[in-house]
């Protein structure tokens, strides 16, 4: 165990931020305030434990878990906010992929499955952390990922040949 | 059950890997500036509870000081010696010739009948002080062993004595 750093801060927020912000995005619409509190959190540990991703990735959730319960009374308007072009990616020239189709491919998926691709792809959790997040089994957690990744795969509509030209 | 092969959905990771994901209105720096913000608000009444502290002992010790009593005076017994009670040596139970006893006997020249004792008396209370049988054979014409045995200066002396008396 070791004391945070600024300089340990700083490489985390660089990391981390982004892809935090989108697996927090799942659940509530101002994300940004759920990371950011996450980090507050984070900076105000006395100790801080090697695993600090996995630790961030679950604090973020149970914020965002509990933001969204307290906005879903409140919320009248869930089409509308659905409708919000609310970017999840940046660009995305040069991949082959459209960030909106992306995004649009990501929330059409199951819960569970757009939570271990985001975790896994972009979090850089392993399938052992993403099970312990999420409270399932190893096995569990990469059968829906692979299950998600499939899912997007279609629906994005690239075949087989396009990707094994890129690679 | 995977509908592609591994190699396929391997592709699809790296392509998805390749989108970066938004920070959105994620502000760096307003995060560091509530971390500082937080950072001092862990310590900040500590030293204001202190200088409370400190001030209220102060004035704690400042009301004990005013409110403390002034020094009691101190009441002595102190006998002054008087001047008839030297005369008579038989008042050895007065308290006055209890305390003067020391005082002869730590002075060297008050020897009783000695000059410098009766110097020392008339020159304190007078020539009044001077017991009358002070100068025995006073009237027999004596040889005088010395300048004070002298009748001629003596002699003027008791003859004022005598005449006041």
């Amino acid at each position: 165990m070791s004391g945070m750093t600024p300089d340990i801060l700083s490489r985390l927020v660089s990391e981390q931020a982004g892809a935090l912000v989108l697996y927090a995005r799942q659940w509530c619409d101002a994300p940004e305030d759920v990371v950011q509190d996450a980090f507050l959190k984070l900076m105000g540990q006395t100790a801080i434990s090697d695993n600090v991703v996995p630790w961030l990735y679950r604090v973020v959730r149970n914020q965002a878990l509990t933001v969204s319960r307290s906005n879903r009374r409140r919320r009248r308007h869930e089409s509308a906010a659905a409708a919000k072009k609310e970017p999840w990616f940046e660009g995305g020239e040069g991949t082959g992929l459209d960030g909106e189709a992306t995004t649009e491919g990501l929330r059409g998926l199951p819960p569970e499955q757009r939570e271990v691709i985001i975790a896994h792809l972009w979090g850089g959790l392993t399938f052992e952390q993403v099970a312990e997040l999420v409270g399932c089994s190893a096995s569990t957690a990469h059968r829906w990922y692979m299950a998600g990744l499939s899912s997007l795969r279609e629906r994005l509509g690239q075949s087989c040949r396009t990707s094994r030209n890129e690679s | 059950m995977s509908n592609f092969p591994e190699r396929e959905l391997t592709g699809i990771e790296s392509t998805l890997r390749g989108l970066v994901p938004s920070t959105g209105d994620f502000d760096r720096d307003r995060l560091f500036f509530r971390a500082g913000q937080n950072a001092l608000g862990k310590g900040r009444w500590t030293w204001p509870l202190i200088s409370a502290g400190l001030a209220g002992l102060a004035g704690t010790l400042a009301v004990l000081l005013a409110l403390q009593p002034g020094p009691v005076p101190i009441e002595r017994i102190v006998y002054v010696q008087s001047p008839k009670e030297t005369s008579s040596p038989n008042q050895t139970d007065s308290p006055s010739a209890v305390d003067l006893q020391p005082l002869q006997e730590r002075t060297p020249v008050a020897l009783p009948g000695s000059y410098l004792r009766l110097r020392d008396q008339v020159l304190r209370f007078g020539v009044e002080a001077l017991p009358e049988a002070a100068f025995p054979e006073m009237n027999q014409p004596t040889r005088p062993t010395s300048v004070f045995d002298s009748h001629e200066h003596t002699l003027p002396i008791v003859e004022s004595v005598k005449e006041q008396s």
